[in-house]
């Protein structure tokens, strides 16, 4: 027969592994999107996904930033080539929700690197160079204090490539191949159109 | 005669030249030994920084400051867990802070405040303070948040390392509106530093 006390203690222990109603919040699958690769007038498309850790529903949404800075250039600033699907979202704990990030580049965008100063710009230590940013924020039902991450986001305009470079690359590739069956052909051609020639005559 | 010896040479050279390619793709797939070594590498999580009571790991939902005269300065605002109960304290010894904001993310992230335009115009402007939360001395919040009570985007420059928490302190100041109850929501931001 076991005492009060020994209940009272085992109670005790027992509250100790009752898992605590840890806060958490809303987990992304990057922290940037930067140096992405596109042509002017294209379109790029990159996905992201987040992840529900809270115990409690979140709501949230998705929206473009950009970070003033004095004396800027127009490079800067794309928020308007971006647009992200679907724009709103909830999500409980442990569903993952996938969305879609659209960057259309203007037809007359100038080559080179738009939306931060420098390729490093996603590194740590790099936050300076950074200008536009997707952002998420989410809150639970009700909520009037939101929590989200600012991701940074830059494109690198590339010159239009040639139509012809993936035949150009393939030859390149396969030249020693190509040169040998053009020598096949001919060898095998020669003694056919002889004997065509043969019964001709 | 010459013509069909030709012939057939020209066929065992065409022959032979296929055999070459074909061998030649083939040998591409020769491995004598294995110069392969497996490395691996993860990264680690990234979330966002939750905002909880003060001394509880529960995540707040709002933040209240209890209602005062015209053009009056509210320094008690309380969160929904710990309630008008157990309010912001501002004072040099033994401050306590409206909400805590801790950063279970896998690295440490920069703090960027955000706040919507209060409606019906019922901030004038508001502040905040945002420092360790062994820090019990603040008595004073003016870093501004908002200076005309419209939306705002303020940058700390403040990181908070994994796993660590900060104490944030907020000051309203009402506008001159008498019989007015306005809203406005909180943004915490995170970003790698």
């Amino acid at each position: 027969m076991y005492s009060k006390s020994t209940i009272l203690v085992a109670l005790v222990l027992g509250l100790l592994f009752i898992p605590g109603s840890t806060a958490l919040a809303t987990s992304v699958d990057r922290m940037s999107l930067t140096n992405l690769e596109g042509y002017a007038g294209k379109t790029i498309k990159a996905e992201i996904t987040l992840e529900g850790t809270d115990l409690e529903e979140r709501s949230g949404f998705w929206y473009t930033n950009y970070k003033e800075v004095e004396g800027a250039d127009n490079r800067m600033d794309i928020t308007s080539w971006i647009t992200i699907e679907p724009k709103d979202f909830t999500i409980k704990q442990g569903e993952t929700k996938v969305f879609t990030v659209e960057v259309k580049i203007p037809r007359d965008a100038e080559l080179g690197l738009w939306g931060a100063t420098s390729e490093e710009a996603a590194k740590e230590g790099h936050s300076g160079e950074r200008r536009t940013y997707i952002v998420f924020k989410d809150t639970p039902a009700g909520g009037n204090v939101y929590s989200g991450l600012l991701i940074p986001i830059s494109v690198k305009v590339l010159p239009s490539p040639n139509p012809l470079a993936p035949v150009i690359n393939f030859v390149q590739q396969n030249i020693i191949t190509i040169l040998l069956s053009v020598v096949i052909i001919v060898l095998l051609a020669r003694p056919l159109l002889r004997r065509k020639k043969q019964i001709g005559e | 005669m010459t013509h069909i010896l030709f012939g057939k040479l020209n066929i065992a050279i065409a022959l032979f030249l296929i055999v070459l390619i074909i061998g030649g793709l083939g040998g591409m797939t020769y491995v004598l030994a294995s110069n392969v070594s497996t490395q691996s590498a993860s990264t680690a999580s990234a979330t966002t920084i939750t905002v909880v009571g003060k001394v509880a790991d529960t995540a707040i939902t709002t933040i209240t400051f209890p209602e005062g005269a015209p053009s009056a300065t509210i320094s008690v605002p309380y969160n929904d867990i710990d309630t008008v109960s157990d309010a912001q304290v501002l004072s040099g010894t033994v401050s306590e802070p409206v909400v805590r904001l801790k950063n279970t993310s896998g690295g440490t992230l920069n703090v960027t405040l955000e706040i919507t335009t209060w409606t019906l115009g019922v901030a004038a402007s508001e502040d905040y303070e945002l420092v360790v939360t062994t820090d019990t001395t603040v008595a004073v919040v003016d870093n501004v948040l908002s200076a005309d009570g419209n939306s705002a985007s303020v940058p700390t420059a403040i990181g908070i390392t994994t796993g660590a928490y900060k104490a944030l302190y907020l000051e309203l100041v009402l506008s001159s509106l008498a019989g007015k109850s306005g809203t406005s929501t909180l943004t915490i931001l995170g970003e790698t530093p």
